[in-house]
């Protein structure tokens, strides 16, 4: 054996053994970072010249409202990371425009009709799409949700957009087929090589279980303000977007 | 009518126009709102359930609402949750309404123009709101700058709202400017200068809503959501944003809606 395999064995049992101990946040930006919309997104975010126009569109979740008790959802934090903290002064991006047309009992079958208004109108940037709740609640048709989020990613590519799925995080209702769509989720990214921020496996590991940490729910489905913290904390970890000394992302440590 | 005539009735006009006389509390703005074709119609928009709205926000620092509430919402944020969620029934019939933002730090009359198609043009908006203080203009130009984004947003087919900037030492003259611009253009007006004069007597200027001199903090901006809600009128029920305590105000000073607690029939 030649001291050249030698070293390249050596190196790749320990970079087997450095993925073994990296956590859900590491494991899924470097599967972000393979995907040419990685370094698209990066490219555009890192272009303080041209403004961009980020959307969100989703259920309850991504809409925010009263489950915060009127603190911050995580698209109002992103909001403050993007046009404020990113960059190399603050406000190096305060021309971008966050748009948040998600909408409380939302599904991504329901969304589709009314696809024009909430996203079709827009000439988006990136679309974080985070549908699944809803869905494993009132379709329970698996395969359709997969068709379903299939056509809204296909949707956003035909605007020009970078997709961004989200599987949506743990909740406390011990629904059984609530881990079939967290993988529906990640199945269509995969498929779609498409950029994925995955909630669920980070409160996974959190929680140590498949049910949410009871402190960052309001309800059995809905996350509290701390939840909506987490959720941006994901966010920036998994797309490799963290300001330095970002206040934002500073708060209750994970 | 002679030069004399003419000299006499535009000085009375002067007159009528001085900053004692303007509204000045919440309930004689909402009342002066009330007068408007431009109220009407924004009550019409917002109890058509069925047709979302857009509204958009364009404004300077204050209005972008970064770093100096330390994390908490701004009044744009408040707003949405407001109308998205708790307006009137409290069931987010308004849920499909969808809030943009376009204001930047550092904004001002000037600069707008430049990027109008951005921050406006881009959009169906059907209500926008301007927070444009005045920092390099001489009154008279600001004031024309202001008109000017009033006829282009009526342009775009939008109501506009004019706000009266917080207090502060350096926009005094403007706030006369921003009332004086929405008579003459028969636009709605939130005028938060005379609100927090309202509930705190002096010039307004409470340093425990502010960040800096400039820059309301949390409470500021939930005092900012307090004025807007009041002075257009805007009917809810059981308010939790509104019911949000405010640091030196007696519970309900400023948390009770002026406006009527009972939904429409």
């Amino acid at each position: 054996m030649s001291m050249k395999t030698i070293i390249t064995a050596v190196c790749a049992a320990l970079a087997l053994c450095g993925a073994c101990r990296a956590d859900s946040l590491t494991d899924m930006n470097a599967r972000n970072a393979k995907l040419p919309d990685y370094k698209a997104l990066h490219n555009k975010i890192d272009n303080f010249s041209k403004p961009m126009m980020w959307l969100f569109v989703g259920d309850s979740i991504t809409h925010g409202c009263m489950h915060t008790h009127t603190e911050r959802n995580f698209v109002e934090h992103w909001m403050e990371i993007v046009k404020w903290e990113y960059g190399p002064k603050p406000g190096t991006r305060k021309d971008d425009i966050i748009v948040n047309t998600g909408v409380s009992g939302e599904t991504a079958t329901g969304f589709l009709p009314n696809a024009k208004w909430r996203l079709g109108q827009f000439k988006p940037d990136v679309v974080f799409i985070k549908f699944g709740i809803n869905d494993a609640n009132k379709v329970k048709d698996i395969e359709k949700f997969k068709k379903d989020l299939t056509s809204i990613v296909g949707m956003v590519r035909k605007a020009k957009a970078i997709p961004v799925l989200q599987v949506p995080m743990l909740t406390t209702d011990n629904q059984a087929n609530r881990p079939d769509y967290a993988e529906a989720v990640r199945a269509v990214a995969d498929k779609e090589k498409c950029l994925l921020v995955d909630h669920a496996a980070h409160w996974k590991e959190a929680s140590g279980s498949d049910t949410a940490k009871a402190e960052w729910m309001n309800n059995t489905l809905h996350p509290n303000a701390l939840g909506h913290r987490i959720m941006v904390y994901t966010i920036a970890k998994e797309l490799g977007i963290e300001p330095k000394n970002s206040p934002t992302l500073k708060l209750p440590t994970p | 009518m002679g030069r004399r005539s003419h000299i006499v009735l535009s000085a009375l006009l002067s007159a009528a126009l001085c900053a004692g006389c303007w509204a000045k509390t919440a309930d004689e703005i909402l009342l002066r709102n009330k007068k408007l074709p431009d109220y009407a119609a924004l009550h019409k928009k917002l109890d058509d359930y069925k047709k979302s709205m857009i509204w958009i926000f364009v404004g300077n620092s204050v209005t972008q609402g970064a770093m100096h509430t330390y994390g908490q919402r701004s009044y744009e944020e408040h707003m949405a949750e407001i109308i998205r969620w708790e307006y009137k029934r409290g069931v987010g019939d308004r849920m499909g309404d969808l809030f943009i933002n376009t204001a930047e730090s550092g904004e001002e009359t000037n600069r707008f123009f430049k990027k109008e198609e951005w921050q406006l043009g881009q959009f169906k908006a059907d209500i926008v709101f301007v927070y444009l203080g005045n920092k390099v203009n001489p009154e008279k130009k600001y004031q024309e700058h202001l008109a000017n984004i009033v006829e282009h947003i009526r342009k775009h087919g939008a109501i506009p709202v004019l706000e009266v900037p917080c207090p502060s030492p350096t926009q005094r003259k403007a706030c006369d400017s921003v009332r004086l611009v929405a008579d003459q253009q028969k636009c709605l007006l939130v005028d938060h200068q005379a609100y927090w004069q309202e509930l705190c007597g002096g010039n307004g200027d409470k340093p425990e809503w502010k960040s800096n001199v400039w820059h309301p903090n949390g409470t500021g901006h939930l005092v900012m959501a307090h004025a807007i809600v009041k002075e257009l009128g805007i009917e809810l029920q059981g308010s939790r944003v509104l019911a949000l305590p405010i640091a030196g105000m007696e519970p309900g000073q400023a948390g009770k809606p002026h406006t009527s607690p009972s939904p429409k029939k």
